[in-house]
């Protein structure tokens, strides 16, 4: 029994460790991917060109 | 390939230094042993792979960092095959090689099956992790890439 605890506690950690890492490099490309989509060419110049505002 | 790989070694890395101290001390009654040349060379690689991966993401892209970083890597490299010969030439705690049948060793046949399927299992896994891995290097290129043109106005 105390095997068998032992066991689920370790790969308990093993599976949160994997899940961990596979979430932060999942969301990592989802972010990469959104700044090159506001980096695009088309978007960024459309905005670089907008006149400053007036309360700017 | 450095990222991912030292990447992908700190996370199988910890895999093996998380559940192998709790695997230790259901079976050999105690979680490390500082005796046992396979337990710490392991350890120490999984050290340089975390320092790798630390140093990567912290430091400037430099000369100097290239350096340090390779020096480091390739003690990580030199240190593979002596944590694999560890049990060869010491069996403190863990057993000598017992996969090669002997007069001693060998498997179990539903064992070694298992050991055979866990470790192309995981080899999947690693392939798995390491396109995801290179994935966010090319994106990242891509990203740094089009950043540097936008601080040269060269965009269009």
């Amino acid at each position: 029994m105390s095997g068998l605890l032992y066991a689920i506690v370790a790969y308990s950690l093993l599976a949160s460790l994997l899940c961990f890492y596979l979430f932060n490099q999942l969301s990592t490309i989802r972010f990469l991917d959104m700044e090159i989509e506001r980096h695009n060419g088309r978007n960024f110049n459309e905005e670089s060109l907008k006149e400053p505002s007036e309360d700017f | 390939m450095v990222v991912s790989g030292s990447e992908l070694g700190l996370l199988f890395g910890l895999g093996v230094v998380i559940s192998g101290p709790i695997w230790g001390s259901a079976e050999w009654g105690v979680p490390w042993d500082w005796a046992d040349l396979r337990l710490n060379t392991y350890g120490l690689l999984t050290a340089v792979a975390l320092f790798l991966v630390l140093a990567i993401r912290s430091q400037p892209d430099g000369e100097g960092t290239r350096d340090t970083i390779a020096a480091l890597g390739l003690f990580g490299f030199a240190l593979v095959p002596i944590t694999a010969m560890a049990t060869t030439w010491f069996q403190n705690r863990h057993p000598g090689a017992v996969i090669i049948d002997g007069d001693e060793t060998g498997l179990d046949p539903q064992i070694k099956t298992l050991l055979f399927a866990g470790a192309f299992v995981f080899m999947l896994l690693f392939c798995g992790l390491a396109l995801i891995s290179y994935e966010i290097q090319r994106l990242r290129e891509n990203l740094n890439s089009r950043l540097h043109l936008i601080d040269e106005g060269t965009f269009s």
